[in-house]
């Protein structure tokens, strides 16, 4: 005879076991739900404090050397034997315009004002009115009414082409000068035209030795304080192979200028120094190097 | 008698198992939906809002806008914001290295005045007469 008070009571002994079971499991799973949701959160947090240093770091490595400092780099083209560095502008030169102080001035920003604003620390080094050219180590330096193009490795350097526009007018050009040709050395070729785009220095290729101390090119005018510019290759301040363009009460911008260098294996990339960003909340920092451009 | 005595023990019994069953499901509902209530994903948003807020920037800054409101022209900043999807404000203001305000621009109908949380980005840019400037934009849903 079947003893149905036994089956229920063993029916409800587990339908109470089920359900205690299904509770238990609903806890648990919104008790992992919770917790997994806790280190998500914090996996956000880190990646968004990650993603501002890159944002930061774009901010600042983008554009703002070259913007700063008027400075245009077209491209870098590589054939068998040489390669061709060639800017669209490479900086106005004007007695009225202190480089350094802009520099300074926008890392100075950078570091006190903009790093508070973000919650990170931002230092630089090397971030000046200078870059260097690698993997030739030449180094280009601006400052106020000077602009000098350091080879130290001049055996690899083949040509410079350089396009100046003064601020002055063909009609008041007093004199003009090109150097004489050296025995051997290197291509140097410069055209200077006034503010209107006229020749006041045609098209002049000299060959000129890199350790001589050798002529200008050179135009002045006939205005007050005789304004002039000169464009200096060979030996200066016992360094040999120094480009300086250089004026006297005018501004030049220097609208085009291409510097051709013997190919070697290595990359070809311009440095202006180094940026580190650290950040406040979490233990990262990232060292990135002002590259403005590269092959 | 003795079987309306039993009949109450039985009921009291049961009253009382309901009771506990009750008192357990609810604590271990109640206790979940505390664990479920704890958790939040504000943070997605304002992943996405602030990724936006920095591209924007990045992109007036490339195109010039940025320079323009320095130069008095805030046509094309306010298309630009204008443009933002649909869902998004944003107000973009520029300032001088000495935070002096040079110019404001906000997105067209939208207001700030009643929005829980704002994302704020920012960027550094150079004028075309190689001043520092630093742009802000503050960006919410609607």
């Amino acid at each position: 005879m079947t003893n149905y008070k036994l089956i229920n009571n063993r029916k409800g002994v587990l339908f109470t076991i089920v359900t205690i079971l299904l509770l238990i499991s609903l806890f648990l799973v919104t008790k992992a739900f919770l917790e997994r949701s806790i280190e998500l959160d914090k996996t956000i947090v880190d990646y968004q404090n990650i993603e501002k240093l890159v944002y930061i770091e774009d901010d600042i490595v983008s554009n703002s050397y070259s913007d700063l400092l008027k400075i245009s780099l077209s491209r870098i083209k590589r054939d068998v034997n040489f390669v061709n560095i060639t800017f669209n502008n490479l900086g106005v030169i004007s007695p009225n315009i202190n480089h350094i102080k802009i520099m300074q001035d926008y890392r100075n920003f950078i570091v006190n004002n903009y790093s508070a604003f973000s919650n990170v620390e931002i230092s630089f080094s090397d971030f000046t009115s200078n870059f260097t050219i690698f993997p030739y180590n030449a180094s280009y330096r601006l400052n106020g009414s000077r602009l000098y193009l350091y080879n130290p490795n001049y055996e690899n350097l083949v040509k410079i082409s350089l396009q100046a526009r003064v601020t002055e007018d063909n009609a008041n050009k007093n004199t003009n000068d090109t150097p004489a040709n050296s025995g051997s050395g290197k291509i140097i070729e410069v055209k200077i035209v006034d503010k209107d785009g006229d020749t006041l220095l045609g098209t002049d290729a000299r060959i000129l030795s890199p350790s001589a101390a050798n002529l200008p090119f050179y135009a002045d005018f006939n205005t007050t304080s005789t304004p002039n510019i000169s464009v200096y290759f060979g030996q200066f301040d016992n360094r040999n192979g120094t480009l300086l363009v250089s004026t006297d009460y005018t501004i030049a911008n220097i609208t085009s200028i291409t510097l051709m260098y013997n190919a070697t294996q290595q990359k070809v990339y311009l440095s202006a120094g180094n940026l580190t960003i650290v950040n406040r909340v979490i233990a990262v920092n990232k060292t990135t190097e002002v590259v403005l451009g590269e092959e | 008698m003795l079987v309306k005595k039993r009949l109450d023990r039985s009921g009291f019994i049961y009253t009382l198992d309901a009771i506990f069953a009750l008192v357990i499901a609810a604590t271990i509902i109640i206790a979940s939906f505390q664990y479920l209530s704890q958790t939040h994903i504000a943070r997605f948003n304002r992943s996405d809002l602030g990724r936006l807020s920095n591209d924007a920037l990045s992109v007036l800054e490339r195109d010039s806008g940025l320079s323009n409101v320095v130069s008095g022209s805030t046509s094309n900043v306010q298309s630009y914001l204008n443009t933002l999807p649909m869902q998004m404000c944003g107000n973009l203001s520029v300032f001088s290295v000495s935070n002096t305000l040079v110019g404001s621009i906000q997105k067209t109908g939208c207001d700030s005045a009643s929005v829980d949380e704002i994302v704020v980005a920012r960027r550094v840019f150079v004028h075309s007469n190689s001043s520092t400037y630093y742009a802000r934009l503050e960006a919410w849903y609607r």
